[in-house]
């Protein structure tokens, strides 16, 4: 038996459905747009609704780059990369600058990116009002109404408990003044990066089925209070490899009694500043 | 349907479906998410009067799940779009995916601007423009500020653009083909278009 | 220095070879072939075909084989493939009535036309392990012709209600949540696909839960039937049917009480439960789980998890539901930085005795 795929993989009919979701959901930003998402080769979760996405936009003229966890070389990004290579033959790259399509879990990277690239989030729960209210019949007449009280009300909760919104990554934000959206998993470092952006970002939701966007140069503003202003994580140290700050780190545990170093999540970053730096290592 | 229809039908593909349909679903993307922005388009060729961008436009999104309303002008291109998308052609405007009308100037009534739970339930409407004539000025998402376009929309269609805006979240969208072929302008529900000259 | 951030395409590839090898497992003894899994595991191939949404025995096995028995991760490749399969058209609805009978009960009459036929079934096994296996002369019976279905039967006297009463419904297209978004509520026709491709244990259980009073509806086995049917296809430039071969299927029909209404005289009301391949269990199962999901139609209250329809069929496919499971295992390190700093400035403001909040203007301290 002698199996072939189509080029990005997904056949052309598929592509079109995911392609008229795209248009709509830029047409809306912030709004989640149904569409049948497919199985894919790999598992729901795992980012399956980035991967349509990416599939659907993918041409031969493209260079690909994924992240997960702000790095090109931890496992899933590997994958999904190598998926890409072979379905598609396209060229892929670590390098933020020279990538047409990024696509991520859970982070921006820390180059800051360009008009005409487009990032494409792996996003597992679409919904920012899913763990106030579990039914999609409500929630969507939540958004259809513009009723985010409840979203407030649990932020301000937080504040009365611990002092803080204890919300830390899928901070949510509200795009354009209309639609409150989730951001996906990425720390609420990341958000600022997300307004105003001068790139096409793209969101996809497999198993739940949802694409949204934000279109380049699109007010992102995540939500807070007069008198509790959103703030981001910011860390003591530099970066323990490459120096920076203002930069989002991992934390490495180094041995059992208490050791840790902290190093760029973004390794693309890193990796370039080091070069820039020891030319001739 | 006499054979100079039937050759007409079968002509007019792409000439690499696979990747003719990306890059056509990328310019339109790039149009739509950077409003005013003009990008080229790949080739095909559907009957007279309708646009080779129209016909681009349509191969690449319309699909047997689309129904598609073409303006009376343009029935001419109804074998040609079912024969090589398998769209329905459909008379009605409020069951039409996508719309391709003979400009802003003359949309039917009926279209589907979605509802408030549903707002992508929309019409797309794909419209032959002029890119000359009147200063535009363009605002919104997608923009940096704002945006100059010359095309020759009538203070009539400003306002009808301005209508539409209003129903945000609903609303029509709308996919421009430049006249002279230099490809496609995109202005979703969410521009704001103002003209700056006479 | 940090080998989770380093090496991962090296990793995977490894990872690839130790599957293979443990999937071979010993080199000394034969290699089960797809043959041997579709002629001899029939059942874990008709569970495969049933969920993975595509009637195929020999890709089914194939998928098993490679998943190493495992029969969600076989469901998984099969459902990975259906999605790359263009679609031709849509057949005729299948008539179950016309089914070449194998097997057919019913628990509310003693006798019927067509009789009652045991088939192959576990039912009367005693279970006890029996290693030799093979040693009685196996039987053969020839399939019974077709037989009117028991919901026919009790349909002449009114007694039950008819299939799709409304005739909008019935002469609709069926709706397919492969190609088109899941809008909630579903119409029954959607609904009645995801529990077909739904997960057998996820059914089960639901089903289960309304027999002990979670959503109780009083159901007896109306009908289970087993055979082939025959799939036609329209060909409008033939003008006829073209038949494109037999499947094998197994309908379930549940019988349930219904107490009537202002509007309806008491009939019966009907779940109904059709799968792939000889999956009994599963077919029962859907037929307790979409008698229950009708609650609302028939003037229920709405009280059990099995009458919740948002919650039942969204989480009714294991392929979703591993996958989303099974993604925790993936890197999460930036979430969880984020939230440790959290925790640990919550902490630190705790035993400084600061006020909560107070160090807000400042969350660079961290």
């Amino acid at each position: 038996m002698t199996l072939t795929y189509n080029f990005a993989y997904l056949d052309e009919a598929t592509k079109r459905m995911i392609r008229r979701a795209i248009l709509k959901a830029v047409a809306i930003p912030g709004y989640q747009v149904p569409f049948a998402s497919r199985e894919m080769p790999m598992p729901y979760g795992w980012g399956t609704g980035g991967v349509q996405v990416t599939a659907s936009i993918i041409g031969p003229d493209d260079t690909l780059k994924v992240i997960d966890q702000g790095s090109d070389d931890t496992t899933n990004a590997v994958s999904i990369r190598a998926f890409f290579a072979r379905v598609a033959n396209v060229a892929v790259t670590t390098a933020t600058r020279d990538a047409t399509i990024i696509q991520t879990r859970h982070r921006i990277p820390e180059t800051p990116l360009s008009a005409g690239q487009i990032l494409v989030f792996q996003v597992p729960i679409p919904e920012p009002l899913r763990f106030l209210e579990p039914r999609e019949t409500e929630t969507r007449v939540m958004h259809a109404l513009e009723e985010y009280g409840l979203m407030h009300v649990k932020l301000y909760e937080d504040i009365a408990r611990h002092g803080h919104i204890a919300t830390t990554y899928a901070y949510p934000v509200k795009v354009e003044g209309r639609y409150i959206m989730d951001p996906s998993p990425t720390p609420k470092f990341d958000n600022p990066k997300m307004h105003r952006s001068p790139a096409l970002q793209l969101f996809g939701a497999g198993r739940e089925k949802r694409i949204y966007a934000v279109p380049p140069f699109t007010e992102v503003v995540s939500l807070d209070f007069e008198d509790h202003p959103f703030a981001v994580q910011a860390f003591d140290a530099p970066c323990a490899l490459c120096g920076a700050t203002g930069v989002y780190l991992d934390e490495i545990v180094t041995d059992d009694a208490g050791g840790r170093m902290f190093t760029c999540s973004d390794t693309d970053f890193c990796t370039q500043r080091r070069a820039a730096e020891a030319p001739n290592v | 349907m006499d054979n100079s229809d039937l050759t007409t039908a079968l002509e007019g593909a792409f000439a690499h479906p696979v990747f003719d349909a990306q890059a056509a679903f990328r310019a339109v993307l790039s149009a739509l998410a950077e409003p005013g922005t003009v990008h080229a388009l790949p080739a095909a060729g559907p009957p007279a009067p309708l646009s080779a961008g129209a016909g681009a436009v349509l191969l690449t999104l319309a699909d047997q799940e689309t129904p598609v309303y073409l303006a009376p002008a343009f029935a001419a291109a109804a074998p040609w779009l079912t024969f090589h998308t398998g769209a329905p052609v459909t008379a009605d405007p409020a069951a039409a995916r996508f719309a391709a009308v003979t400009g802003l100037n003359a949309l039917p009534n009926g279209l589907s601007v979605g509802d408030d739970v549903y707002p992508d339930r929309s019409a797309t409407l794909i419209a032959p423009v002029r890119l000359s004539g009147r200063t535009l000025r363009l605002a919104g998402p997608g923009i940096d500020g704002a945006r100059t376009l010359d095309a020759d929309l009538s203070d009539a269609v400003l306002a009808r653009l301005a209508a539409n805006r209003a129903l945000f979240p609903r609303g029509l969208d709308f996919i421009l083909i430049d006249e002279a072929g230099a490809g496609v302008v995109g202005l979703p529900r969410t521009t704001e278009v103002t003209c700056t000259s006479q | 220095m940090y080998v989770a951030v380093k090496g991962g395409a090296a990793a995977i590839a490894n990872a690839h070879r130790l599957l293979a090898k443990d999937r071979r497992g010993d080199p000394a003894v034969p290699e089960l072939t797809a043959e041997q899994i579709a002629g001899q595991l029939t059942l874990a191939v008709d569970r495969v075909m049933a969920e993975g949404s595509l009637y195929d025995p020999e890709l089914a096995a194939i998928a098993i084989r490679q998943a190493r028995g495992d029969l969600i991760e076989a469901i998984f490749l099969v459902r990975a493939f259906r999605t790359t399969l263009p679609r031709l058209g849509a057949s005729r609805p299948v008539d179950t009535a016309a089914m070449a009978i194998e097997r057919r009960i019913s628990a509310t009459f003693k006798d019927l036309p067509g009789g009652q036929v045991l088939g192959p079934t576990f039912d009367y096994t005693h279970r006890l392990i029996e290693p030799d296996l093979g040693a009685e002369p196996p039987a053969t019976a020839d399939p019974l012709g077709p037989a009117p279905r028991v919901t026919d039967v009790l349909g002449h006297e009114g007694l039950v209600e008819p299939d799709a009463a409304d005739p909008a419904a019935r002469d609709a297209e069926p709706g397919d949540l492969t190609r088109e978004p899941l809008v909630s509520p579903l119409p029954r026709d959607v609904r009645l696909q995801a529990l077909a491709r739904g997960d057998e244990g996820w059914l089960l259980g639901l089903a289960y839960s309304t027999q002990r009073g979670y959503g109780r509806n009083h159901p007896f086995v109306g009908e289970i039937r087993t055979g082939a049917v025959e799939l036609e296809l329209d060909v409008p430039e033939l003008g006829f049917p073209v038949t494109l071969g037999t499947m094998t299927l197994t309908e379930c029909q549940m019988v349930n009480q219904f107490h009537g209404s202002a509007e309806e005289p008491p009939q019966f009301t009907r779940g109904y439960g059709l799968v792939f391949g000889r999956v009994e269990r599963k077919a029962m199962a859907m037929a307790l789980v979409d008698r229950a999901l009708r609650a609302g139609e028939l003037g229920e209250d709405r009280v059990a998890p099995a009458q919740d329809e948002e919650f039942v069929i969204a989480h009714s496919d294991n392929v979703q539901a591993t996958g989303f499971v099974e993604h925790l295992k993936l890197p999460h390190y930036v979430d969880f930085q984020a939230e440790a700093a959290l925790v640990r400035r919550l902490r630190a403001e705790a035993a400084a005795g600061a006020a909560p909040g107070e160090t807000d203007a400042q969350e660079a301290a961290e």
